[in-house]
């Protein structure tokens, strides 16, 4: 079934089902997203991309909010503007977004402020460098939650992380903090391919950020370069 | 760390491994409770037993406060730092107690004796300062700690109306004393829409802070088609300021079990849930002896069984869906809407989700019917209704009104402010409600009059704060509930609270930066109207009335309009 509604006051028509983000980029209208990805649930909580739909109380998540007959979408309006400005300055006084760039320029569009909040705690924490695939450092983690839902039902079914503490505090994690050997991880790698701030991050990309050449990397790995080298 | 016998986990979590993921709260209770705390090698075998990845069982220890995975002391003593008890010297009562042993708060003896905890509200605000010690309720604590009473909390009981808290004040009324279910008996002989339809005829509209009509739930349910459908009891009554539900449930529980019943039989349940926060074990046994008297007078066990379930230290489960998730053996994390509960709740199945005082209301209905119900309270607010009063007045307790009392009355009925102050302000609703003043005194407290002047009714919390009381301290609390208390899934809330609690802050003690008006406000703001659940979504309302009544606090000039 085909529905026609209003986005931006312009008519625009969907299919049924079909969630308002969807339909905005069919469109051409640009609404950010952070905490969304194809491949995994849409959990709708990083709220950036919050839409005013008329008659409702509260602003709408369009990734999942689907399209209604003579709905009446605003994706920015003066509500929804101050909603994502606000939250991207809030994230940027609490993480390091030096590895988002889609972030960085979603700021500019908006005019936020990385110097919004003086004197915010930030969510600081060491590099965890605890296995030769993948290091996790969470100062950069915006907790989209896509490495939990992939190692998890959406992907690969190992589990082998989850959250710790609660609220502003939460942190993902390993049971008891155990390093990534000692869980049920499998190195599939498909938690680094989802995260979209670098918090976590191929070793060896890792490691050429620290000064390392190829070659110094090459050695550090009994690789194939070695067995040749034998021969 | 002295060896630990693992063989005494198993007979202590036997019963829950048939329930899987969803025994993971009580399991982690009952091996809490042989160890003292959850060291790994237990946590892990609780995994193993009940077959829950062990990155999850981990998870939800760090969710829940009253779960710990360090060693804690013997004993526990949490002493409740919130909105009432703060007026009653709670910090200073902490502050004596800790260094009497010698430890900061947070902290545990170095024989590991004791452990002291600030806590968030514990429900008993009219008996302020209180705290919970292991099991037992500690009330009215004199300020050297010498004096106090210990054990099941008493319960005040006042007010012009008798209807609900008819059993209440007299400690647990036993199924005796009760009598027959006769608003069950009377319901069993009408058909479930005649049910539903006397329930929406009634104009019922849910007591826990939501106000959505009690009625319009049922009937969603009832036509809802699953394989299996349930009723839930939200007992998680967390809402700084609000005890109502803890009376009820302790000196009644019959009430709530016959309200229970009643919803099942009109939706078509067969499994109840009654899910008591973790801050009320006191009540437990009182509950389960309840349950088990309904069962041998037959009112359970053959169509319709409830089983009990205690949280663990976080307001967030009472957020419908949130409980959802933490009877399914998970963090608390609310869901999206919709789906709804009436179609998608617990187990994903139909379910009618209530708050103890709407329970508490359905036998009334059906025996009264809804035009007898309909002569107590308003037109748009029927009903008899319960108001937790505390703070600086003089005779803090619950009150049972009909409907349509103004607060005027109300305060006079319980004594007026003490020590013959004057008022500074009332805090309407918890902390996620807004504060009011002198002005509003003759406004209805009812959800329609107080609709009309932008003031919520939430859970029924009314706590007086007198002239001399410093209002940013309120304020400062409150910001540290919501930090304290958020899930950490969205980020207007996860984020929001933490700096709305350190703006706050900043208040309290007087260092106002330049701009922490407006980035308050815009705080405030955003998670009003970007949050995923009500607890993001009401997390500002109280500092944003109070912005608007005293600007001043702010660093604001009182010019500057808001």
């Amino acid at each position: 079934m085909t529905i026609t509604f209003l986005m931006d006051g312009k008519e625009v028509t969907a299919q049924d089902g079909q969630t308002l983000l969807d339909v905005a980029r069919e469109n051409g209208i640009d609404i950010p997203t952070i905490c969304f990805h194809e491949a995994t649930t849409a959990n709708a909580l990083c709220r950036i991309c919050v839409v005013e739909v008329e008659g409702m109380r509260t602003l709408q998540p369009s990734c999942i909010v689907q399209a209604g007959v003579n709905m009446k979408v605003q994706t920015r309006s003066e509500k929804v503007v101050r909603a994502r400005k606000t939250i991207l300055e809030m994230l940027a006084s609490t993480m390091d977004l030096s590895d988002a760039p889609d972030i960085l320029t979603m700021m500019d569009d908006y005019g936020a402020s990385r110097e919004r909040f003086p004197g915010a705690e930030r969510r600081e924490s060491d590099v965890k460098d605890d296995n030769p695939m993948y290091i996790r450092d969470y100062s950069k983690c915006l907790l989209c939650w896509r490495c939990v839902q992939v190692c998890a039902d959406d992907a690969q079914y190992t589990y082998a992380i989850n959250f710790e503490g609660r609220g502003f505090e939460t942190q993902i994690g390993t049971f008891f903090e155990k390093s990534i050997p000692e869980t049920t991880c499998v190195m599939c790698g498909q938690c680094v391919g989802v995260c979209p701030t670098g918090a976590l991050k191929p070793k060896r990309e890792y490691m050429l950020e620290q000064g390392k050449t190829p070659a110094e990397i090459s050695v550090m790995n009994t690789g194939r370069k070695q067995r040749k080298a034998k021969k | 760390m002295s060896e630990i016998d693992l063989t005494k986990l198993k007979p202590a979590i036997e019963k829950y491994i048939p329930l899987g993921r969803s025994g993971l709260l009580p399991a982690l209770h009952a091996a809490q409770n042989v160890y003292g705390w959850l060291p790994e090698p237990v946590a892990a075998e609780v995994g193993r037993y009940l077959r829950v990845p062990l990155a999850d069982v981990h998870g939800v220890i760090e969710f829940y406060s009253m779960f710990y995975n360090k060693p804690v002391g013997k004993k526990i003593i949490r002493v409740c730092t919130d909105q009432a008890c703060a007026l009653r010297s709670a910090d200073g009562l902490l502050k004596h107690l800790c260094s009497h042993h010698g430890i900061e708060p947070g902290q545990t003896t170095e024989d590991l004796s004791l452990t002291i905890e600030a806590s968030p509200c514990l429900g008993l605000c009219e008996q302020a300062p209180v705290a919970l010690v292991d099991d037992g309720a500690e009330t009215n604590i004199s300020s050297d700690f010498r004096n106090y009473e210990l054990g099941i909390p008493r319960s005040i009981v006042h007010g012009p109306l008798k209807i609900l808290t008819a059993n209440c004040g007299n400690g647990t009324t036993s199924l005796k004393k009760y009598g027959e279910y006769t608003g069950l008996k009377k319901a069993k002989g009408m058909s479930r829409i005649e049910i539903i339809e006397e329930v929406k005829a009634s104009g019922l509209i849910g007591r826990g802070g939501a106000a959505f009509p009690t009625g319009i739930k049922g009937e969603g349910a009832e036509r809802a088609i699953g394989d299996q459908k349930y009723v839930v009891c939200n007992a998680d009554e967390s809402e700084p300021g609000t005890f109502k539900d803890r009376v009820l449930l302790n000196d009644d529980p019959h009430r709530v079990i016959e309200g229970m019943c009643i919803t099942a039989y009109a939706v078509g349940a067969t499994k109840g849930y009654l899910y008591i926060r973790g801050e009320y074990p006191y009540i437990v046994p009182a509950l389960e002896n309840a349950l088990q008297e309904a069962r041998e007078a037959g009112y359970l066990g053959k169509h319709f069984d409830i089983e009990i379930r205690v949280g663990a230290g976080a307001y967030i489960c009472g957020e419908e869906t949130a409980l959802f998730e933490s009877i399914e053996g998970k963090r608390g994390f609310p869901r999206v809407k919709p789906p709804f509960p009436t179609t998608h709740g617990l187990f994903g199945e139909p379910t009618v989700i209530n708050n103890v005082e709407t329970l508490c209301n359905l036998p009334l209905i059906i025996l009264e019917g809804a035009q007898g119900y309909r002569k107590y309270g308003t037109e748009k607010s029927p009903g008899p209704k319960l108001f937790c009063v505390s703070g600086d007045v003089a005779k803090p307790g619950l009150y049972e009104v009909s409907f349509g009392a103004t607060m005027r009355e109300l305060l006079d009925l319980a004594g007026g402010v003490a020590n013959e102050k004057k008022l500074k302000a009332v805090l309407l609703g918890g902390a996620a409600g807004a504060f009011a003043t002198e002005a509003h005194l003759d406004i209805k407290l009812t959800f329609e009059d107080l609709r009309a002047a932008g003031l919520p009714l939430g859970s029924g919390v009314v706590l007086v704060y007198d002239e001399t009381r410093d209002m940013r301290d309120a304020l400062q609390r409150i910001g540290h509930f919501f930090a304290h208390e958020s899930c950490g899934k969205c980020y207007p809330c996860q984020i929001g609270t933490q700096r709305q609690k350190e703006i706050l802050e900043r208040v309290a003690e007087g260092k106002v930066l330049e701009g922490d008006f407006v980035r308050l406000q815009d705080v405030g703001w955003t998670m009003t109207d970007a949050s995923l659940c009500g607890l993001g979504q009401t997390a500002a309302s109280a500092v944003l009335s109070a912005m608007k009544l005293w600007p001043e606090l702010f660093g604001e000039n009182a010019k500057v309009n808001s």
